[in-house]
């Protein structure tokens, strides 16, 4: 069975208990924690909503700055740790948006267009997205680079196996265990939208 | 509660007709099952529209909060600039009028030196339109060899008029840019100038050169109209 087992599921819901916890005690290395747990996941989603790496460097500062002066805003029961700070990042990337100039745009950001500021449909799509990349960021690699073979690259099992020197069959339970970790880990995580 | 491989399966399109037809048959009858292979094909369908950047997700930076002040402190690694002042470079600019070379600006303005004869013999940087207002425009920025002056030559560039003027940008961010001067573009849309460079190009990213108001903001408009390509 490749989900997330019972124990596994209680321990993940003890881990975001107490880390929520000592976010709410002030405890300095409480924002540390969250940040290692989910900094990649805010930024990256700030670079590919905000279109340029620097300014979302500044962002994710103030993320994380309001994550701790807020952490008693934080309810376990309306959702989990990863959604609250991705809503956070939500607000403040659109505030800076509404606030700044037209921006130039960085070219070398190749992939990271910038989301229309007024389309929120846009915005909720980019959310899922950063859901669906930190789940597969908790999922063993070799899993997560099947999967990635066969959604972004477009490349059948077959090829992958030819690629890869895996065999076909291997393959094949990989990915199906595989992809049912990653729908257990966004389960997690209150799933998608 | 998940359902196992079977449903993974026929996510993947990995099931044959027959397994198919049950694992249908199985969704028709129950409503749970339905909602999970719905909720799976949400899953699949982010997975096959996701950027490159989501399967990659880049670096965040070192979390820089001073807790005890409660505020975000500076990063070590970041270069705040301010823009550069207009006036800094009066006396250069009543030298490029006895140049006979334009440069505009409003409540004060920028420095333009005519390109003179000598080759600065520095490095050279492309740079290629990032913009549907100048297309064809293209252009190159050669360092003189002490990298205190730059020589700008573009093309394509449309002409300018009384309201608007192109300027020259050093540019990490739309918050960390240093203006390196402006001019102006005649009927050929062809300009050449020789600018005092306002920092180490070290320091940055991009050489940008934007479309401005005469009138506007004194920051970047946001209008770019050509660009190097990232010098680190």
């Amino acid at each position: 069975m490749a989900s997330l087992s019972g124990s596994e599921r209680r321990e993940r819901t003890k881990k975001e208990s107490k880390l929520s916890r000592d976010l709410r005690r002030r405890r300095p290395d409480a924002v540390d924690r969250l940040y290692a747990e989910y900094g990649s996941s805010t930024f990256g989603f700030l670079v590919s909503m905000l279109g340029d790496r620097h300014t979302a460097e500044d962002v994710q500062q103030q993320v994380f700055l309001e994550a701790w002066q807020k952490a008693d805003s934080f309810d376990p029961t309306r959702g989990s740790l990863l959604n609250w700070l991705l809503m956070i990042a939500r607000s403040r990337a659109i505030d800076h948006m509404r606030k700044r100039r037209p921006d130039p745009v960085d070219p070398s950001l190749d992939g990271h267009a910038t989301v229309d500021q007024h389309s929120d449909g846009a915005i909720d799509r980019l959310l899922e997205e950063w859901r669906v990349s930190h789940a597969l960021a908790r999922i063993p690699k070799d899993e997560a680079e099947l999967l990635k073979m066969r959604f972004y690259e477009d490349l059948s099992q077959s090829e992958i196996a030819s690629r890869t020197g895996i065999p076909l069959g291997t393959v094949k339970m990989r990915m199906v265990v595989g992809l049912g970790r990653l729908r257990s880990e966004l389960e997690m995580e209150g799933g998608l939208a | 509660m998940r359902r196992g491989n079977r449903i993974d399966e026929y996510l993947l399109g990995d099931l044959t007709a027959v397994e198919l037809k049950e694992i249908e048959g199985r969704a028709s009858e129950d409503p749970a099952v339905r909602r999970e292979i719905e909720d799976g094909k949400a899953v699949v369908a982010v997975l096959s529209s996701m950027t490159d950047t989501a399967w990659s997700p880049p670096e965040p930076p070192p979390l820089a909060l001073d807790l005890g002040r409660a505020e975000p402190v500076a990063q070590p690694d970041r270069r705040r600039r301010q823009r550069q002042s207009w006036f800094d470079l009066t006396p250069r600019f009543a030298a490029v009028c006895a140049a006979s070379l334009i440069a505009v600006g409003i409540g004060g303005t920028i420095a333009v030196q005519q390109l003179s004869d000598r080759d600065p013999g520095g490095p050279t940087v492309r740079l290629a339109s990032v913009s549907s207002i100048d297309p064809q425009a293209a252009g190159a920025v050669k360092l003189s060899p002490d990298g205190k002056t730059a020589t700008v030559t573009v093309s394509g560039l449309k002409p300018t008029d009384r309201d608007r003027y192109y300027e020259m940008w050093l540019l990490n961010s739309n918050r960390d840019l240093v203006s390196a001067g402006g001019f102006q573009v005649g009927s050929d849309g062809r300009a050449k100038v020789t600018v005092p460079m306002p920092a180490s190009m070290d320091d940055y990213r991009y050489f940008d050169i934007s479309l401005e108001k005469a009138k506007g903001d004194p920051g970047h408009s946001g209008t770019s109209v050509v660009r190097s390509s990232a010098l680190t």
